[in-house]
């Protein structure tokens, strides 16, 4: 292989990798950001209203639920889960099935969870 | 002899008609206690029973602003007789409350003349009637409330009912409510329609609603006592003692009814039209839960 092409060749593999990580870092930010819009939009998760979360600065949280900075610990599976559905787990739960009665997207719950995440450390 | 068996006779088939008569309301009247039971118990001691009443509200608040022991009278109050805060604001708003426009301009209509010469008066020459309804009609077997009752006066005096969603009505049920202040709610369950209108009426109460899968339980029994971002929640026992009530947000007088539309909406389903069977046997069981509390309408909220 000539040696140029192989240095053209590294070298849009080193700038595509780049580009993913940039992309990556970029996500982050925006899937932070959509989590705090779903978090406190009232026509979407509106977790606020029930819960409160430690480091959020959110003025009068609501205490039907639990701190949810409580729960950091636990897998991202525990939150979508619950957040899915949580009658799976609790048949009474006052908290809403959010993901399976279509108030939020799968890619909103997974922003959401980013949005906790951030939010508590 | 015979005199005694026609005596014996004559006592128990008294007693029987008071049994049966009284037979129909006995789940209700378990439920009704049992509802002050748990409202009773959850407010004596917050603080002492949060692990189960209140398992994620911090205990510093309840310290600050939780009113308690509250005692059986005081529910007729809503927020106001657990949470401190609401108390205050009702209190300074209700200086000059922003009701009594409406309660003048209520008693106004009332007193008005309808074009054949009678007026609501003719129909209810004792304005305090606020503590019979909703009642059990056992001819039309249905559950009449008060705004049914008005219309159907106007009706049969030659009148146009008056719209529901309209002020008008909650006016005209404001001076009739402040003139029956001070008695106590006493809703009957007469016949087995009647308790079939009740129990309609609580599957209402305990429905799943809307996307958020809520029923009225889940913040007017076991919610209540806590708060929805800044709304506190309001006791189930109680509940419509001060109705119609001005509301701040419609900036109007309105009905139990009209509140209790919000609230449906609020679980995100649509809710039953004004004066539909479902909300009048929903009022109808809500306001027997308060049987025993005294009338204290209208009144003012947020
Ligand atoms: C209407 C009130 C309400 C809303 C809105 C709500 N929750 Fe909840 N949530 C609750 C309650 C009450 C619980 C406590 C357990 C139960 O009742 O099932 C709970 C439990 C949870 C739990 C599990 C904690 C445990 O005890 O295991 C998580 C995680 C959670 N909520 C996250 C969220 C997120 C994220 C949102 C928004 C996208 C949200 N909730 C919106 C009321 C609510
Ligand atoms: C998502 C929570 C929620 C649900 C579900 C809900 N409500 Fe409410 N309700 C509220 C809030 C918040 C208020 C305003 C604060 C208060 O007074 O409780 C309220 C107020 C009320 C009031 C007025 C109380 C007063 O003192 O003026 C009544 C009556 C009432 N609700 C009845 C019902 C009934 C009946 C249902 C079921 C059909 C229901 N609510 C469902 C949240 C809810």
């Amino acid at each position: 292989m000539p040696i140029k092409l192989v240095i053209a060749l590294s070298c849009t593999a080193l700038l595509a990798t780049g580009m993913v990580a940039a992309d990556k870092e970029m996500s982050k930010d925006a899937k932070i950001k959509l989590g705090e819009a779903v978090y406190k939009d009232i026509s979407r998760g509106n977790c606020l209203a029930c819960h409160t979360l430690t480091g959020s600065g959110i003025e009068q949280e609501g205490n039907m639920g639990p701190n949810l900075a409580n729960f950091v610990g636990l897998p991202d599976e525990y939150f979508f889960n619950k957040i899915w559905d949580p009658n799976v787990d609790t048949p009474n739960s006052t908290m809403p099935p959010l993901g399976r009665n279509l108030r939020v997207t799968k890619d909103e719950i997974d922003a959401v969870i980013a949005y906790i995440r951030y939010t508590v450390k | 002899m015979l005199k005694a068996i026609e005596k014996t006779i004559v006592a128990s088939t008294v007693l029987c008609a008071f049994l049966s008569a009284g037979a129909f309301d006995v789940q209700a009247e378990k439920d009704r206690l049992a509802m002050q039971n748990y409202f009773l118990t959850k407010f004596s001691d917050p603080l002492g029973k949060s692990a189960s009443y209140f398992p994620y509200v911090d205990p510093e608040e309840i310290k600050k602003d939780y009113i308690y022991p509250v005692k059986l009278e005081d529910f007729a109050h809503g927020t106001a007789a657990w949470y401190r805060p609401t108390k205050e604001q009702l209190a300074e708003i209700n200086e000059f409350p922003p009701y009594e426009i409406a309660l003048d301009e209520g008693k106004e209509l009332f007193y008005k003349k309808f074009a054949n010469g009678k007026s609501y008066s003719d129909c209810f020459p004792n304005p305090a009637v606020r503590d019979i309804y909703p009642l059990f009609d056992t001819t039309k077997k249905e559950v009449v409330t008060l705004e049914v009752a008005i219309n159907e006066c106007r009706v049969k005096n030659g009148e146009n009912p008056l719209k529901y969603e309209q002020d008008d009505i909650a006016k005209i049920m404001g001076y009739m409510a402040f003139e029956s202040r001070g008695k106590p709610l006493a809703i009957k369950i007469p016949t087995k329609e009647a308790m079939q209108a009740y129990d309609d009426g609580k599957k209402e109460f305990y429905k799943q609603r809307g996307y958020f899968a809520l029923n009225c339980a889940e913040c007017h029994i076991s919610g209540s006592g806590q708060r929805i971002r800044a709304e506190a929640l309001s006791p189930t026992l109680g509940a419509v003692t001060h109705f119609p009530v001005y509301r701040l947000k419609w900036g109007a007088i309105g009905t139990l009814q009209r509140r209790l539309q919000g609230c449906i909406e609020d679980t995100g389903s649509l809710a039953p039209k004004m004066q539909s069977k479902e909300l009048r046997n929903l009022e109808y069981f809500l306001t027997y839960m308060s049987n025993g509390l005294k009338i204290d309408g209208p009144d003012t909220r947020k």
